[in-house]
């Protein structure tokens, strides 16, 4: 039997020798595998927070379809108690109108120009740069970007947005024509559209609903709802600036603006207004141009969900609607942050 | 060698041969777990990698395809596609930057012009916009196989979608 022994030990470092690299290989995989299924949990967990962020963002979206007044938006519409609903599941809601402020792309140059408004520019900027910007690079939904230059930046976050339609009546001639020539790519056919637009404005002074099918003609399905005539500005959240300075626009002849600039401010705090009582409060005529600027409704939201670190910001529009009963809203954007 | 007896030397080779043929058997049956467990573990290896470097597709394709905003007012088709390219305008909400995905052989290129990603070992990959009711295009479709013949699809929404046009007068 001793003779044997020589042999067991070479077999049992043979074994071992196995063993180890058995081991190793073993090792190895493991590894690869706690790599990946940590990288499969992370994205995984990503993935969930993810979905609960937009499941709240679109809860809060059916809340503003569902609006028992659809007619108007206010502060008391039962979408803003709701927004709190889910705090205890770690859930901050916020809701903003991010029409109705001066919308950077449309902004006529008497805005600007006539009015105190005209401070909300860079010092040296002038509204016919902004106008000139707007031709040479296109429209911009990000204004510190394409007009920080131009409008102060305090201003932009404030007053200013890139969302809202173009209304048809208070919207600036050449910005229409650019619009006209992105949606239909069709140089020539924007320049034809401006002057009919000039001849629709210089005839009807101010357009209705009924006339926009007549003036935007067989391009009616590329360029509505962007071009309409929905007032642009919902009076409830409007900022009280924008709003004393549009009333106070010579050519619209509001009989005492600043007061009828703090009647809107005062009411809308404890009610809702309809268009009718919006007159009522401005007193001028129901065909003067201040209600293609002033109106009740909202035409773009933003909800920001937050939970924890991790934030989304959905913006969506309003389809307009001949009945205003049934509103119905499409998503515009989703941006995760960070 | 010192035999002692006949009896000894004979019930010696016996036991040789004996532990010979136990430590063969044994020898052959570790040979072939052991290749057995290699060639599994190398599978394994292989559908590990091949997961990992489908979930970063995955991964890569919808954070950047999410840096794809187009403004509300943009055309509701504005994806270019032909049989091995799919180029999509409005990277970071830029109409003249495009994030572009292209098939070269077995490999799926992402460039998002700051560089380009490789994800190589697939036996086809299909590229096309998803569109929704309204005939908004509001994503990206990559269907793949992959070696092994399974195949994958993978849906990236971007981060805009226009405004669908009206209803017709």
């Amino acid at each position: 039997m001793r003779a044997l022994k020589p042999c067991d030990g070479s077999t049992s470092i043979a074994a071992l020798a196995l063993l180890l690299l058995m081991t190793a290989v073993a090792m190895g995989e493991a590894f690869l595998l706690q790599a990946a299924l940590s990288y499969t949990a992370r994205s995984t967990r990503r993935q969930e927070v993810e979905f609960s962020l937009q499941a709240e963002a679109e809860r809060v979206v059916k809340l503003l379809a569902r609006d028992p007044t659809p007619g108007a938006d206010c502060i008391q519409d039962p979408v803003w108690e709701k927004l709190r609903d889910n705090v205890a599941q770690g859930f901050v809601v916020t809701l903003q109108d991010v029409s109705s402020r001066l919308n950077a792309n449309w902004v006529q140059k008497d805005i600007l120009q006539k009015t105190a408004l005209a401070d909300l520019l860079q010092p040296g900027s002038t509204a016919q740069d902004l106008r000139q910007r707007r031709e040479d690079k296109g429209l911009s939904t990000d204004l510190p970007r394409e007009y920080g230059d131009l409008i102060r930046k305090e201003a932009i976050a404030r007053y200013f947005t890139g969302y809202g339609y173009a209304n048809l009546n208070t919207t600036d001639e050449f910005a229409l024509r650019k619009l006209y020539s992105i949606r239909t790519g069709d140089h020539a056919g924007a320049e034809v559209f401006h002057t009919r637009w000039q001849d629709g404005v210089t005839q009807k002074k101010t357009l209705k609903r009924g006339d926009v099918k007549d003036l935007l003609g067989q391009d009616y399905a590329e360029l509505y709802p962007f071009m309409n005539v929905e007032p642009t500005f919902n009076v409830h959240f409007i900022e009280p600036l924008i709003l004393a300075e549009l009333l106070s626009l010579s050519d619209l002849k509001i009989q005492h603006p600043a007061l009828a600039a703090q009647r809107i401010i005062e009411a809308r705090d404890h009610l809702e207004l309809t268009m009718g009582a919006l007159q009522g409060l401005i007193g001028a005529a129901g065909d003067n141009r201040i209600y293609q600027y002033l109106g009740v409704v909202t035409w773009f939201w933003r909800v920001i969900v937050v939970r924890g670190s991790a934030q989304l910001h959905v913006t969506v529009a309003r389809i307009p609607s001949d009945d205003d009963v049934s509103p119905r809203f499409s998503v515009l954007e989703e941006r995760y942050l960070p | 060698m010192i035999f002692s007896g006949k009896n000894e030397q004979g019930s010696t080779i016996l036991e040789v041969l004996i532990a010979l043929v136990i430590l063969s058997a044994l020898g052959i049956g570790t040979w072939n777990a052991g290749a057995v467990s290699l060639r599994h573990a190398g599978r394994l290896h292989e559908r590990i990698l091949a997961s990992v470097r489908l979930l970063q597709l995955d991964d890569m394709l919808r954070v950047r395809a999410r840096r794809v905003r187009p403004p509300w007012w943009a055309p509701s088709r504005f994806m270019e596609t032909d049989a091995s390219t799919l180029r999509v305008a409005y990277l970071d909400g830029d109409p003249s930057k495009c994030l572009i995905l292209t098939v070269e052989k077995d490999c799926l290129l992402l460039n998002d012009q700051n560089g380009t990603l490789r994800f190589p070992g697939f036996a086809s990959v299909e590229l096309s916009p998803t569109v929704d009711r309204e005939n908004r295009e509001y994503g990206i479709a990559v269907r793949l196989v992959q070696a092994n013949g399974r195949p994958v699809s993978i849906l990236a929404p971007i981060g805009g979608v226009p405004i669908g046009s009206g209803p017709t007068p």
